[in-house]
């Protein structure tokens, strides 16, 4: 969220113009001046304001020169993650302020160099009139952020230097892992990856694979994807001589394909308890060629997923390597 | 024969042919970057002296410096080198183990590759039979160390001499008497450019009878002179 709603904003009555003493005053009186940010207890949106606002009990305000810069990074993907790690059930609308107060803040008034693209992006947020509300209407005060969202967590990451690993924990759990606390099964996690979920996923695989060779080794992996509605199966080949990238490629495969990847995928198993199964991934070593078959969830093709799992590939092939061909489950 | 220095360049060179054999040239050629930026950074002319235990303690600490620096380059990010961790072998336990000098090893997930390297200086006049003794090379043809590995190092700290005629002299023992080391078939010591940071490194292979698994063994001469 952008702004609020100009009718989420009451002008106080006469009757309740008052201050606390024994509480103090000094520093709720300091966070309604502006410029401030505007936090909602649950943490549903950061909001900048330009206006004297008295924040209610449980609100809170963050009183910051730079408040623009503030607001837009307390909407990054890396300050939902934050607070997620370290508030005790943000699930519930219990986040709180000590965890708020924990997140690190990658600008400051002092490094005026830090703040310029901030400030920069929040002016054009502030021009386009921030995008559209769920309705598509653009002409009402409550504007979302979501079409900015990968400007604020590109430049939030950029501050931070967060690599390509970290930034990928960061989104993984916001947008699929998140689905999946306290015995949750949002749809988020476990819906099919569509094809653009499974080139990500190539993507971060290859490059960690490639990269773990680097310039050392002349050899880089092709990989190859072949999908069915309940499993996939990724081939890596290693290709020789070469220090391009290769290629990344994805197939659906037809009727038959689907059902060998199923039975493969369904005798692996693993009968934990009674009632629950774990679905796990499979992977095979047969000469150049390391094959993983995995379920057709969300959260088994995230790029931090394919990190561990290029990790894991590098650990079983380097130590166990002896023997042409080796089977893993687990 | 002479042993020429190794040309520069084509650094990992090897048979890649497999995953395995891709994935363990890159890991190694990695932890020689490491010992090549290691070493650059000592003043080296001033451990000409130096005990084996002060080198190789300051040469951990530089890589480990390298590694921890805030600007490190991001493949050096998962590497710790060990400076004298115990060795596990059958027989042994407890401080009667044994201690290998360096050991590099890549954190991740799952198994974790790791590279040994034994130690000795070259100067005194039996440093040829150390390198090559009962608690030198001979660990690693003994399959004392590295049991699990398939590739080693041995780091010549040279005090005296030059690197090129250290290794002829290593080459010449080697081939002398193939059977007392372990030498397998052709293996014997030649020039084997792994990184092109660093100038003199050799390679060596070993039959390792009683474990079964034969070992390379990469020889990497540091002059300390």
């Amino acid at each position: 969220m952008h702004k609020l709603p100009d009718d989420a904003f009451l002008k106080i009555p006469e009757d309740r113009t008052f201050i606390r003493k024994r509480g103090g005053y000094k520093l709720p009186l300091e966070v309604s001046k502006p410029p401030h940010v505007l936090v909602g207890a649950s943490r549903t949106f950061f909001v900048f304001s330009n206006d004297f606002v008295a924040l209610p009990p449980r609100q809170i305000g963050i009183s910051h020169k730079k408040s623009e810069a503030l607001a837009l990074y307390l909407n990054s993907d890396f300050a939902v993650y934050h607070q997620f790690l370290t508030s005790p059930e943000i699930k519930r609308p219990v986040a709180t302020l000590k965890a708020l107060l924990r997140l690190p803040v990658p600008f400051s008034d002092r490094d005026r160099g830090s703040l310029s693209d901030w400030v920069a992006l929040y002016n054009t947020i502030d021009a386009s009139g921030g995008g559209t509300n769920l309705f598509g209407e653009s002409d009402i005060a409550s504007v979302s952020l979501r079409p900015f969202l990968n400007e604020i967590n590109k430049l939030a990451f950029e501050s931070l230097k967060l690599d390509a690993r970290l930034q990928a924990s960061v989104q993984d759990l916001v947008h699929t892992k998140k689905y999946l606390v306290d015995g949750q099964v949002g749809e988020a996690a476990v819906r099919r990856p569509d094809d653009s979920d499974i080139d990500t996923y190539m993507s971060a695989l290859q490059g960690e694979l490639d990269s773990f060779l680097g310039e050392d080794v002349p050899a880089r992996h092709r990989i190859t994807a072949i999908r069915s509605d309940d499993a996939g199966m990724v081939e890596l080949e290693l290709a020789q001589n070469t220090s391009e990238a290769q290629t990344k490629t994805v197939f659906t495969t037809n009727e038959s394909g689907s059902g060998v990847l199923s039975s493969i995928l369904h005798g692996f198993r693993e009968k934990r308890s009674q009632w629950v199964y774990f679905d796990r991934n499979v992977r095979l070593y047969r000469g150049s060629n390391t094959y993983l078959l995995k379920p057709m969830q969300r959260l088994h093709w995230t790029s931090s997923q394919a990190f561990a799992d290029a990790q894991i590939v590098i650990a079983e092939i380097f130590c166990q390597g002896h023997s042409s061909v080796e089977l893993t489950n687990r | 024969m002479a042993i020429s220095v190794p040309a520069a360049g084509n650094s990992g060179s090897g048979n890649v042919e497999t995953p395995a054999n891709a994935f363990r040239l890159a890991f190694i050629a990695k932890c020689h970057r490491l010992l090549a930026l290691g070493y650059n950074s000592l003043d080296s002319k001033t451990l000409n002296s130096a005990e084996e235990t002060v080198i190789t303690g300051l040469l951990v600490q530089a890589i480990n410096g390298l590694i921890e620096d805030e600007n490190a380059p991001s493949w050096m990010e998962p590497f710790i080198a060990n400076d004298d961790p115990p060795q596990n072998t059958p027989g042994r336990l407890g401080k009667r183990r044994r201690r290998i000098d360096i050991e590099m090893v890549q954190m991740q997930k799952g198994a974790r590759p790791r590279f040994l390297f034994e130690a000795k200086r070259l100067g005194r006049r039996a440093a040829l039979k150390a390198y090559l003794g009962q608690d030198g090379l001979n660990l690693y043809a003994r399959g004392e160390y590295a049991r699990e590995q398939v590739h080693a190092g041995m780091l010549g700290y040279i005090q005296t001499g030059d690197p090129a005629s250290w290794a002829e002299q290593v080459r010449s023992a080697l081939a002398s008497d193939p059977k007392k080391h372990s030498v397998e078939g052709d293996g014997g010591l030649i020039p084997h450019s792994v990184v092109t940071e660093l100038a003199f490194t050799y390679r060596s292979r070993h039959t390792r009878a009683a474990i079964g698994l034969p070992i390379t063994v990469i020889h990497t001469f540091l002059s300390f002179c």
